[in-house]
């Protein structure tokens, strides 16, 4: 074996040995003042009305100087774990690129909204791009809820109670908001997490190996004191408190949610273990599961867009050649061989 | 502006046909939903105006996940939304169909892909019940429920060419031999003759569950289709109206000692040279010779042994070998003397009853094995010997086939049809060549894979109810004319009193219910009795 390659792949380990050392749990409990006291425990609770939100994004084509992304978001409620209502939102296009300013944004979020977006989108990171344009029309539908939904039912977005682009961010403001008024719970649910403390250890394993090491048994939850975490950009965008959940005694791992200010923690808590049971993904909110699989761009449908797409390019007078030599990838012709 | 489209909620990837050949269907239903092995459906072709039908032969648990091992990967329960994504899949046989003007086929075409599966009505099966026989067991099963409109009737005419009836003891047999007596007597279609060592068929008896049973006397609707002999007292004859059985020497002929007896081969010389031996004179030789003379060589002996006399026809054997003989004779007599004797036959009445058309019961109780096969090996000698003088009497131009059917039900067949049995000539002459002078064989057997395959490939008729044994299973599937190789699984998971009947009358293999005897015959027993003048002329 290569000397040179061992070390590459022997100091890669290391520096992620480094943020997770061996005593991560000690150093954890030292730095958060964080004791078992501090976790409350989950009783599984009947879960009422919940709705789920949910957005995909995929890049169709994508050449040098532009792409083409297809967005859509999507919605489904449970009533007692009984899917009541499901619901999608056409797929959208959108072009990103060549300019340096996205084109298509100002018109889905005027789509979506009714005026134009406060800030424009920067084309120049196609999948942060693409990421904005598919929150856009996932806003939509979470803000169509927020008011749509029974007093008393709960509100479950997939990712957290924080915006990546500005003009989002009154948005939810007005969704946090109606969701107050209208006694509707809300919580951003994230699978991953960038939060970190102590200068970049990550919380999630923190959290959960510290509950491991006092034996707290699932589920749990914790509220989690911004104070010890690192510096978060753009903190003005953060509209929720940060919890960590593990919410069954079989989950893979802790989620991090986020819940507005005041809310009712440990009723949201015991109404998310719930509905987090089911035998394939114990300790995720089904709800969610069931709206990311109701909203995922799977490779049939890519396929069948793609297809659409080609047929219309060419009754537009692109051909076959033309179209490989700006969408055509070379690394499809290397997978041949 | 952007829009919210509720999703379709309708599931219209179940009942839909997804299978691929001609031979192999296969459709989709929900996971929570009751389905059985041998459920019938139809699968409704609205494009080409056919309804085909089709058997399910197996059911599996299927799912879209892309993850073949989710379900051993699951961590605990329960699973929400299950019913969307997983499904049984259900492979079904096809059994043919019904084209636009109501005509059945055979299976030679393929529905229209995605046409719909449904559950078949009784008049669905209209077409079959025009295709049904006579002789009436059961009602047509579909998985655990019967369609009750379609009787299973077994078609007369293809009787005599042999009928099998296979199952493991308790599965139900004995019940459908009687029900099948029984549509026998009403229908008189063809002679059905029984031998009956246990008395069960008269007055009933106990089951091998313990059940109390009827007996064929109890369908008094259906007397005028049974004749019995029996061996019981004169009260009891009398009061079943029941014949006195008698059998006569004559009737006997020594090869009959070679299916009751294992014969070494030096005996079995003596059954040859006495084979054209009528039976009287065989059993008063016996009774008088002594077989220390054997071999006839001093010419003192010789002298007085007359030629073409039976010591002559025997003289080179060994003195063991008749002193056997002579001990298997007496054995025979003494022991079947409640029936057998020296003169005076019921013979020709038993043969007038079933060329009567009638269910003839030869009853003879705690009379045991030997007692069964030696009546049996001498009514079936007799009924081939009276349907080859027939044939042998047609001129040339004449149709080549006996008027007179006649089915000789044998129970425990392995007994006696095993491969390779010479001793059992009379019942392999039977099978082989019986179906051309209109007498078949209804072998009832437990043990398929024990009787000859020769045999089995000329049963044309295939009664088959619960088979535990795989070997057993394999020779029925091997054997059966129609193709009952996807049926395994209902075969092996065949109830008590069900039966999947296979027979060149019926166009497929048809799951049945048998009747249950006491029930079928209460309901033939408040029919209206056949008038006497029925078919008559009325008036001068």
């Amino acid at each position: 074996m290569d000397d040179d390659y061992t070390d590459a792949v022997k100091e890669a380990a290391g520096r992620i040995r480094s943020t997770i050392p061996a005593d991560l749990v000690e150093k954890f409990a030292k730095a958060g003042g964080i004791t078992a006291a501090d976790f409350h425990p989950c009783t599984p609770a009947p879960c009422g009305e919940v709705c789920a939100i949910d957005g995909s994004n995929v890049t169709l084509l994508e050449s040098g100087s532009l792409a083409l992304a297809v967005v859509r978001a999507a919605q489904t409620t449970f009533l007692n774990m009984e899917r009541a209502r499901r619901s999608v939102t056409p797929m959208s296009f959108a072009l990103i690129g060549p300019e340096a300013e996205n084109q298509d944004f100002p018109v889905l979020y005027a789509d979506c909204f009714g005026h134009p977006p406060g800030k424009p989108l920067d084309n120049e990171d196609i999948t942060r791009a693409a990421g904005v344009l598919r929150d856009t029309v996932e806003y939509w539908v979470t803000e169509r809820m927020a008011n749509e939904l029974a007093p008393g039912a709960l509100l479950l977005r997939d990712g957290p109670l924080r915006v990546s682009h500005e003009s989002h961010n009154p948005v939810l403001t007005r969704i946090a908001l109606a969701c107050k008024d209208r006694d509707i719970g809300l919580a951003g649910i994230s699978k991953r997490s960038t939060a970190t403390w102590g200068g970049g250890h990550p919380l999630l394993p923190s959290v959960f190996g510290y509950a491991k090491s006092r034996n707290i048994t699932a589920p749990w939850w914790i509220r989690v004191d911004p104070k010890i975490l690192d510096h978060t950009p753009h903190a003005q965008w953060q509209h929720g408190e940060m919890y960590v959940a593990c919410l069954h005694s079989r989950s893979r791992g802790p989620l991090k949610i986020e819940l507005v200010k005041d809310a009712d923690a440990a009723g949201i808590m015991n109404r998310l273990a719930g509905c987090s049971a089911d035998g394939r993904i114990p300790g995720y909110p089904y709800p969610l599961f069931d709206a990311h699989r109701t909203v995922a761009l799977t490779e049939e449908i890519v396929d069948q867009v793609k297809g659409e797409l080609l047929g219309r390019l060419a009754e537009a007078g692109i051909d076959r050649q033309t179209y490989e030599i700006l969408f055509g990838d070379y690394h499809d012709e290397f997978a041949r061989y | 502006m952007m829009n919210l489209r509720d999703t379709d909620t309708t599931d219209s990837s179940k009942y839909r046909l997804i299978g691929r050949s001609v031979l192999s269907y296969r459709f989709i239903a929900p996971h929570s939903e009751t389905l059985y092995i041998g459920d019938i459906k139809k699968v409704v072709d609205r494009t080409k105006g056919s309804t085909f039908f089709a058997k399910i032969t197996d059911l599996s648990h299927d799912s879209n996940f892309a993850d073949p091992k989710w379900d051993t990967r699951a961590y605990a329960e329960p699973f929400y939304g299950l019913g969307e994504d997983v499904f049984i899949t259900v492979d079904a046989v096809p059994l043919g169909f019904v084209d636009a003007e109501g005509q059945f086929h055979k299976p030679r075409t393929i529905p229209s892909k995605f046409s719909t599966v449904e559950d078949p009505t009784a008049e669905d099966f209209a077409f079959l019940t025009a295709q049904m026989g006579e002789i009436e067991v059961g009602l047509m099963r579909s998985g655990q429920d019967v369609i009750k409109d379609v009787a299973v009737r077994i078609p007369a005419r293809v009787l005599p060419q042999h009928m099998g009836v296979f199952a493991t003891t308790g599965m139900g047999k004995s019940n459908f031999m009687k029900t099948f007596c029984a549509s026998c007597m009403k229908e008189q279609k063809f002679g059905l003759l029984i031998v009956d060592p246990h008395g069960e068929y008269v007055s009933g008896g106990k089951s091998s569950t313990g059940e109390h049973t009827s007996g064929l006397v109890h369908y008094t609707n259906g007397k005028s289709g049974l004749t019995i002999f029996t061996i019981r007292n004169e009260a009891d004859r009398k009061k079943y109206a029941m014949n006195r059985l008698w059998l006569e020497y004559d009737d006997f002929r020594i090869s009959d000692l070679a299916i009751l007896y294992d014969l070494s081969a030096p005996q079995f010389d003596i059954v040859e040279a006495f084979s054209r031996v009528r039976g009287r004179e065989i059993i008063e030789f016996f009774a008088k010779v002594d077989p220390e003379i054997f071999p006839i060589k001093d010419s003192g002996t010789a002298s007085i042994v007359r030629e073409n006399s039976l010591s002559y026809l025997i003289r080179n054997s060994m003195a063991g070998p008749v002193r056997v003989i002579k001990r298997h004779i007496e054995i025979l007599v003494a022991g079947n003397a409640a029936f057998f004797r020296e003169q005076g036959s019921a013979v020709p009445e038993i043969l007038q009853g079933l060329y009567a058309n009638r269910v003839v019961l030869i009853d003879i109780p705690d009379m045991g094995e030997r007692s069964e096969l030696f009546v049996l090996s001498v009514l079936t000698r007799r009924i081939m010997e009276e349907h080859r003088k027939e044939a042998r009497g047609y001129g040339i131009d004449d149709k080549q086939g006996s008027s007179r059917q006649v089915l000789i039900a044998i129970e425990e067949a392995q007994r006696v049809l095993a491969a390779g049995g010479s001793s059992t000539q009379i019942f392999r002459e039977c099978a082989m060549e019986g179906r051309k002078f209109g007498v078949g064989l209804c072998v009832i057997t437990q043990q398929p894979k024990n009787v000859d395959p020769k045999v089995l490939a000329q049963i044309n008729t295939f009664v088959v109810m619960g088979l535990g044994d795989r070997g057993d299973r394999e020779i029925i599937m091997g054997s059966a004319k129609q193709d009952l190789s996807k049926m395994e699984i209902e075969i092996q998971t065949l109830d008590r009193g069900e039966a999947i009947i296979s027979t060149i009358g019926i166009p497929f293999p048809v799951s049945t219910r048998i009747h249950r005897y006491e029930d079928y015959i209460a309901g033939l027993n408040k029919e209206k009795k056949r008038d006497i003048s029925d078919g008559l002329e009325s008036g001068f």
